[in-house]
């Protein structure tokens, strides 16, 4: 057995005895131990067979990007990244797990950048929660329409060059992978979204992890890191914060670290009365709150009323700055709203129920029934893109190799490729997923507010306000939906 | 902690005064009034837009510019016919969103029909043009024909034919609004027999001859 190479973060070994039993359930499929996948996921440079495909995706998108045509539809960096990559992030979350944090080329330089710096500073306190990434998250929005990352190639290309400079920079000054954890906007996506996710990191047996000296899954060993985040697998109640590395699994000497196959969604309403799986924190909650929010603005963004929105704007507030107009909008509807809705609705909520309880707890209750409504609306918006582009990348990827003299894939490029399904098809299917996110949010919101409250009437009562939040959402998205939405990137 | 009824507070021995109480009540309808404003605030109101579409000419040369033409949605409908051009300079490909003229025209290849329009910045997508023909136009097939002119000088017109097929039938938003409508009546109807249930199954538990919440 090997050594910790580093001493484990104090307030984890405190709270071990604590959270020992309280992790999520043993697994009854461990594809860690399916054959031949599961070999390969826990192979020393098992992540590797992931990132170096996608770094070498990232290489190609910012070739192409700085010095390919500057018409979006038509360059691989601004197609495959807002097309594809979207789309294909939250399917991955619904059908797999986090495999885009797991596969994610900006933390290669982890290792390099670790070894360079020692072990690090530990990250401040201060900033130990999930504000920062809230605020990343709609920055990385609001960037995002105000620049128009989505027509710019080289602007593409610059935010993939900036990813892999901050999570460098970052990795080499601070230990416990703070860009994941605690900054990356696409992380924080992924993080949310993949509570959806079937697949869970789990333990085979507490008892393992209880009499292990080395706690090598957080520590690392000589041969391996540990956890990056610094999550205990035995405590592991969530996939929030586990970017799926599997670095526990190959540092764990008793090989006792599990991928679970769980019910996609099951830590939303896992847990005891009052002791939910998801920690009752202002931040995370927040957070999730402007994950949902976000989904239907960031839809909302893309249809004209959003335009006429800026435009009484301009007009009304004499705000000639197109950037002061869209950070206006942008922290009315990711931040202001949430907010204001949020506690609106938990004070509402703790009032109905006569309970003498933080306004925190009653924020944070209803928290995690919000995920699967944004999932599915978030699925719904990029789902649509990528339903309607998926294909373009194989006339952009004809016509970049053709610029650079290579006829591998035919000597003209087939620009009548785009959409992988009907154009008729794709409201319905949006419509149905809306629903479907409703329904589940309708679920989990009423198993949280019966597992929070005994009385069902107090249940009802409890859950009723955030249920117009979460109903206003639905049509919000709907209503969007329902109009034609600008196919960003589709050639 | 056990769970929790309306008898027992989340905090124990916290129980609300009757001062707390009615300052509560005196606060409640202030959420639903914040929350029927956000709600209404929330619904975005219908509006014709463009999107980019199908793709039907790309870098085609015209004169002295390149253009790109995108039809949305896909099929075309009646009720709504979008057709979005890119104006690009041919030496750079960069998109040119000034000093130039785009007009789109549609002609039935039914009965002759005409209609033009000048495609405009689009709101949506300010690198494109584009022009709108929503309830202008029948069901049919229709030769569309784009000419741009400009600082540069005329382009030549870009031509392609396009099928428009009938107005939508169903209103998916109601749909969709009918769909959640659906889902909240379930949940009522299975909320409501959870709570008859309770009511009949839970025995009155007596201590000292003195019933007590169940918790």
């Amino acid at each position: 057995m090997s050594t910790p190479s580093n001493p484990i973060d104090p307030p984890l070994i405190r709270l071990e005895d604590v959270v020992l039993g309280r992790g999520a359930p043993p697994p009854r499929f461990d594809v860690l131990r399916a054959p031949l996948l599961g070999r390969l996921l826990k192979a020393r440079n098992g992540r590797l067979l992931l990132q170096i495909p996608f770094l070498l995706v990232a290489v190609l998108l910012v070739y192409d990007g700085l010095t390919g045509p500057q018409l979006a539809p038509q360059n691989l960096a601004t197609v495959t990244v807002w097309i594809h990559t979207r789309g294909l992030v939250i399917v991955a979350a619904l059908l797999l797990g986090n495999v885009f944090c797991m596969g994610c080329p900006f933390t290669l330089p982890r290792t390099l950048a670790r070894r360079l710096s020692g072990r690090g500073r530990r990250w401040p306190r201060a900033l130990r929660n999930k504000w920062l990434a809230v605020a990343a998250f709609v920055a990385f929005l609001f960037l995002y329409e105000w620049l128009d990352l989505w027509a710019g190639p080289r602007l593409t290309a610059a935010v993939i060059i900036g990813y892999f400079a901050g999570a460098f920079v970052l990795e080499a000054l601070f230990a416990e992978s703070p860009f994941c954890k605690y900054i990356c906007p696409l992380g924080t996506f992924n993080f949310v979204a993949n509570t959806a996710a079937p697949t869970q990191i789990t333990v085979h047996d507490r008892d393992v992890c209880r009499a292990c000296p080395g706690k090598e899954c957080v520590n690392g060993s000589a041969r391996v890191l540990g956890c990056g985040t610094e999550l205990f697998p035995p405590a592991v109640r969530s996939n929030l914060d586990c970017v799926f590395c599997l670095d526990c699994a190959r540092a764990c000497p008793y090989d006792n670290v599990a991928l679970a196959v769980r019910r996609p969604g099951q830590e939303w309403t896992a847990g005891a009365p009052g002791d939910g799986v998801w920690p009752r924190r202002w931040d995370v909650s927040f957070l999730v709150l402007v994950f949902t929010f976000a989904a239907v603005s960031n839809a909302f963004g893309m249809v004209p009323p959003f335009y006429d929105a800026q435009a009484w704007l301009a007009g009304a507030l004499g705000l000639t700055s197109e950037g002061a107009r869209l950070a206006l909008t942008f922290v009315a509807l990711n931040l202001a709203l949430p907010a204001v809705a949020g506690l609106a609705a938990a004070a509402l909520s703790r009032a109905l129920v006569g309970r003498r309880e933080p306004l925190r707890v009653a924020f944070s209750r209803f928290a995690p029934a919000f995920v699967p409504l944004a999932v599915a609306i978030w699925l719904a918006h990029y789902g649509f893109h990528f339903a309607t582009g998926a294909l373009v990348i194989v006339p952009v990827l004809q016509n970049f190799l053709l610029a650079h003299g290579l006829t591998w894939l035919g000597v003209a490029p087939n620009w009548s490729l785009a959409a992988i399904l009907p154009g008729e098809w794709l409201l319905p299917l949006q419509t149905a997923a809306v629903l479907a996110g409703f329904a589940a949010a309708l679920f989990a919101g009423n198993r949280l507010a019966r597992r929070d409250f005994d009385d069902p009437a107090a249940a009802v009562r409890a859950f009723v306000p955030w249920l117009l939040v979460l109903l206003a959402l639905a049509v919000a998205a709907l209503a969007t939906f329902n109009l034609p939405m600008e196919m960003r990137g589709l050639s | 902690m056990g769970r929790q009824s309306k008898a027992l507070p989340a905090i124990a021995g916290q129980a609300m005064t009757g001062k707390e109480q009615r300052a509560r009540r005196a606060l409640l309808p202030l959420p639903p009034l914040i929350l029927a404003a956000l709600i209404l605030l929330l619904l975005p109101l219908v509006a014709r837009a463009h999107g980019i579409g199908t793709p039907q000419r790309l870098n085609v040369p015209s004169g002295p510019y390149w253009l790109s033409i995108w039809t949305d949605p896909d099929p075309l409908r009646a009720d709504q016919t979008h057709i979005v051009v890119a104006v690009l300079e041919p030496e750079t490909q960069e998109p040119i969103v000034t000093g130039v003229e785009v007009m789109v025209q549609l002609r039935s290849l039914a009965d002759g029909t005409v209609r033009t329009q000048a495609a405009v910045t689009d709101n949506t997508n300010r690198l494109l043009y584009a022009a709108e023909f929503t309830d202008h136009v029948s069901p049919g097939r229709w030769e569309a024909s784009v000419l741009v002119s400009g600082e540069r000088g005329v382009g030549d017109p870009v031509t392609f034919e396009v099928e428009i097929g009938p107005a939508r039938r169903v209103n998916w938003l109601w749909v969709g609004v009918g769909g959640l409508g659906a889902a909240l009546v379930v949940w009522l109807l299975s909320a409501g027999r959870a709570g008859r249930r309770r009511v009949r199954g839970r025995p009155t538990l007596l201590i000292r001859g003195i019933p007590v919440a169940a918790r």
